[in-house]
């Protein structure tokens, strides 16, 4: 069975479905070979007893009119309804050792006067410190994309200081720079190791504004089918591409199922190790594979997820709760420093998912692990008896816990089970979207940002280098 | 540290990470000429960061090395910067 297109998107999670959807757009006979059985299954979620559970999205920023995600949905053709979170704490930050709970209001001013409130004494700091993050952002190539035009390649290299090293020169209080640090949880990439212009375009853009998607991941998946069915372009679930040769300027993709697609412009979004795995021999030079390979995995995720009762609206803000104010600790390997992100639903009755970090030394992707059944219930019951001992107005509230996932489940659902593809390492190798190949690039979350506007961004970047080379 | 010591890092890294033949690493020779690409040009810098412990990429603006030895005096300033500092 072999298929002629003039592009071909290996992987259907956001970031592929978003370079499909651009190349379509122009005009390419395209196609989007996913392994899975349907189009990016993390946004899929899942429902027990009739109330909906998110395991792919949550929260976004820049959805505002006139910011960077407001536009792209509308290139994209995504009819998609954001509205915006809480204003005056959208997240709650709750530091255990001292008791504190911060409020994360949106609104720079606001956010401000949160901050200088909290910690008075490093008034100057917090007003230095956000201006930078503003001054950081407004300069940033990926959320000004549809505004200014740039050098593709110099965009898509970070560098130093990592957000660890501006946090140190700014502030004394451990405890402010844990609040200013925790959302480190959106891109998993610890203080210490991820850039400061990385953290505060995933994390910083937040402080603008912060937004929902009405019928979330499931509307997300919607929104793209129909735009990428109406712009021609073909997908192909089940279909996981196992080869890629390259042959006389053509791209040659193999499937399990003995599928073969051959096209002028292949764009991979799996993970890049994988990748790898499947390109040409000559896809990089041997030390660029090996710096690749040595990159690290961001943790996966270990979600209980509950059922609150009598369908009461209970709690607006999301809470970040952390047990030691160094966050680069809530990446360790045990739950002894644990840190836990509990969201909740805006969905009647509500639908309540306590989400931790699990490296990924602890293995629990593979089920056949040593202790993978122990570990689980174990990490089950921490988090339980955490909520109940420190929040016992929502463990009153749960009706019932129904579901405990582990990055083996996401493994299973999704394909993957690191929570966000590799670390972005500010000190480490970075990949960018070329390879020595002419026509085969390289995308997705490892490569620019993770989340749901860093996969798209990524395809941007990768579109504009496409577009540019043909 | 001495320039000789720079050059040998740098070559060793060309060598070792980016398989060129030594005897092409003169300080004449353009990044164009050895075979590198924007894709090696990228990875060199942040081995080369890595070797030295010194922020290319903040410090680099166009047109500041051509050659090797543009490289090699490149990253000689950056060392005298950081160590003056």
């Amino acid at each position: 069975m072999l298929k002629e297109y003039d592009s071909v998107v290996i992987g259907g999670g956001i970031s592929g479905l978003t370079s499909a959807l651009l190349l379509a757009q122009r005009g390419k006979k395209t196609a989007i070979l996913e392994a899975g059985a349907t189009i990016s299954p993390i946004m899929n979620g899942f429902s027990r007893k009739g109330v909906h559970f998110e395991t792919g999205f949550h929260y976004a920023s820049s959805l505002g009119e006139g910011d960077f995600g407001h536009y792209i949905f509308n290139k994209l053709g995504l009819d998609l309804e954001p509205f915006p979170l809480l204003q005056d704490g959208y997240d709650e930050i709750h530091i255990l050792p001292t008791g504190r709970v911060f409020k994360m209001a949106y609104g720079k001013q606001n956010l401000a006067n949160n901050l200088h409130e909290a910690f008075p004494e490093e008034k100057k700091a917090i007003t230095a410190y956000l201006d930078r993050v503003e001054n950081t952002l407004s300069k940033s190539f990926f959320l000004n994309m549809h505004k200014k035009q740039d050098s593709l390649y110099s965009a898509a290299i970070d560098s130093p200081p990592s957000l660890q090293e501006v946090l140190d020169e700014y502030f004394k209080s451990p405890e402010l720079k844990a609040i200013l640090s925790v959302s480190a949880f959106l891109h998993g990439t610890p203080p210490s190791k991820i850039s400061f212009g990385q953290h505060c375009r995933i994390s910083g853009s937040l402080y603008k504004s912060a937004w929902g998607i009405k019928g979330g991941g499931l509307a997300i998946n919607k929104a793209y089918k129909n735009s990428l069915e109406r712009n021609g372009a073909d997908i192909f679930v089940n279909a996981k591409a196992v080869k890629i040769e390259y042959k006389d300027g053509k791209k040659h993709i193999f499937t399990d199922k003995g599928g073969l697609f051959v096209c002028n412009t292949c764009i991979s979004t799996v993970h890049p190790k994988i990748f790898l795995n499947i390109a040409p021999k000559n896809v990089y030079r041997e030390g660029y594979k090996a710096r690749i390979n040595e990159l690290e995995e961001t943790p996966g995720f270990f979600t209980l997820y509950a059922i609150l009762k009598d369908g009461k609206y209970f709690k607006k803000s999301n809470m970040f709760v952390v047990s030691d104010t160094n966050i680069n600790g809530i990446f360790s390997p045990d739950m002894k420093t644990r840190s836990y992100y509990i969201n909740f639903s805006n969905s009647k009755p509500q639908a309540l998912s306590i989400i931790s970090l699990v490296p990924p030394s602890e293995q629990m992707w593979d089920k056949k692990a040593p202790e993978y059944n122990i570990k689980k219930e174990k990490y089950a019951e921490i988090l339980k008896k955490d909520i109940a001992s420190l929040f016992p107005e929502i463990a009153d509230s749960i009706e019932e816990y129904l579901e405990v996932s582990t990055p083996a489940t996401t493994r299973r659902f999704a394909g993957y089970y690191s929570g966000y593809g590799l670390m972005h390492d500010v000190n480490k190798t970075k990949i960018l979207p070329i390879t020595k190949i002419p026509g085969l690039y390289i995308s997705g979350r490892s490569i620019i940002a993770p989340g749901l506007l860093g996969a798209i961004i990524t395809a941007l970047l990768v579109d504009k280098i496409i577009s540019k080379s043909t | 540290m001495q320039k000789e010591e720079i050059i040998k890092i740098v070559n060793r890294a060309l060598v070792k990470e980016f398989e060129l033949d030594e005897s092409l690493l003169t300080p004449e020779a353009d990044f164009v000429s050895l075979g590198l690409d924007s894709l090696d040009a990228v990875d060199m810098v942040i081995t080369l960061e890595q070797a030295f412990k010194v922020d290319i990429r903040n410090n680099y603006k166009v047109g500041d090395f051509g050659s090797l030895g543009g490289l090699y005096d490149f990253i000689e300033k950056l060392i005298k910067q950081k160590n003056n500092v």
